[in-house]
């Protein structure tokens, strides 16, 4: 329980970013999905921005993406400024939208939703990667070995490796800051056989349409989910950029 | 009337419950009972789908469905499928995902995720997607005699997420 109220508290103070992007226009569009179910792992080319030509394909460099499969949805009211018994009662008012919640994450983010979401980017210009081939992994990585396995997750010899966890995806609604989605990531760069480069980030973005009532249609709400959900990647993207990483960590 | 069944079950709980990924939940379940229960299988979402009245409970009237049994992914099913070759009227219902789910705080329930199409003439005319939930109350799986039970329990409380959805679909 102490843990609840202390991860609770540190929610709260965190809100204010989540109300900064909560207050962004909502640009979230339906996207339709159209990933065949794929089996594990599939190789998908991408173009840099840059203009590279199709010859730059065949280089060595790789970037091997997993998908989460540790969702979370957590609603704090009011209640929460009311000590530890407030907070109590806060989180029982909200388990039952809280588990449904978590279900929709699971559902319109499954792991082949979210890497169809991350190919519709231009990943590898957005991770400031040399020109690489991509390459999904439709099983998500146990995420108690993540910061663990310190050795390449792909069975791959390429000189130029790289990889891109996604780690949780984590829907939170505050009584003052509104409802986002953060999506959590781990970078890691491999040169030769030594261990990863590793960056870890989250990107957070406000959400206006989910959840939507129990019964309704979630067409749009949805949409959004996937909408944010890259919006929160090309912001970790960024954070990327700015981080020196550290070795193996 | 065409009709989809999901590849499977998968369970969903939270942090605060030291549930940390997807299916945690139900390896464990398989793991009490010693042996993979092979809850809501394809065969058997047919089986209690079948014994539905679909085509009343979709708005298609007695209209009996075609039960396939491959599953759609999310994905696809909710791609449009081009009916246009159909003349008068085709519904297609898609129930591709199954969650049991549960919270720290909360009880056990069943969710479906679904989508519902409807064209006329090669039309499409109506159009949903969305959730339904039916709660678990009373489920239990502490040894394998338990097992039982708790198939029967999920197995009914899918039948009332089916009937839920379609239900909803229809609004």
């Amino acid at each position: 329980m102490k843990q609840f109220i202390a991860f609770s508290a540190a929610l709260f103070i965190a809100g204010p970013a989540a109300a900064q992007d909560a207050s962004q226009p909502n640009t979230a569009e339906p996207v339709a999905a159209q990933v065949a179910p794929t089996a594990s792992p599939v190789s998908v080319p991408t173009l840099p921005q840059s203009g590279v030509s199709s010859a730059t394909l065949t280089s060595q460099c790789e970037l091997h993406v997993w998908p989460a499969e540790r969702f979370q949805a957590m609603t704090t009211g009011w209640g929460v400024g009311f000590g530890m018994l407030g907070a109590l009662a806060d989180s029982a008012g909200h388990a039952n939208g809280d588990k449904s919640r978590r279900s929709q994450l699971a559902s319109a983010l499954d792991s082949e939703g979210q890497l169809h979401a991350l190919q519709q980017l231009d990943l590898v210009s957005l991770l400031h990667l040399p020109a690489s081939r991509v390459i999904v992994h439709a099983d998500a990585l146990d995420p108690k070995t993540v910061d663990k396995v310190l050795t390449r997750r792909a069975d791959s010899n390429s000189g130029c490796y790289n990889e891109l966890i996604v780690t949780s995806v984590f829907y939170q609604k505050a009584a003052m800051w509104g409802r986002s989605l953060r999506t959590s990531f781990v970078l890691r760069h491999f040169e030769g056989s030594g261990a990863p480069l590793v960056k870890k980030t989250t990107g957070g973005n406000g959400l206006k349409i989910f959840p939507v009532k129990e019964g309704q249609d979630t067409t749009a709400a949805d949409a959004e989910l996937v909408s944010v959900f890259q919006k929160n990647f090309t912001e970790a993207a960024a954070n990327f950029a700015k981080q020196t990483g550290q070795v193996g960590q | 009337m065409y009709v989809y069944p999901a590849e499977g079950v998968h369970s969903v709980g939270e942090d605060f419950d030291a549930v940390h990924g997807l299916d945690q939940d139900l390896h464990h379940y398989y793991a009490v009972a010693g042996r993979p229960l092979g809850w809501l299988s394809i065969d058997r979402q047919l089986e209690l789908l079948a014994s539905l009245p679909l085509g009343q409970l979709s708005g298609a009237g007695t209209e009996l469905p075609t039960l396939h049994n491959e599953p759609m992914s999310r994905s696809h099913a909710l791609e449009p499928q081009m009916r246009a070759a159909e003349t008068g009227c085709a519904v297609e219902i898609y129930m591709p995902q199954i969650f049991l789910e549960r919270g720290g705080l909360s009880n056990r329930s069943l969710r479906i995720f679904g989508v519902a199409r409807r064209y006329e003439q090669g039309k499409l005319t109506h159009s949903f997607s969305g959730y339904a939930a039916a709660p678990l109350n009373g489920f239990q799986l502490r040894s394998p005699a338990d097992a039982a039970a708790a198939t029967h329990l999920i197995e009914a409380a899918y039948v009332e997420a089916v009937k839920t959805f379609l239900h909803n679909s229809t609004k």
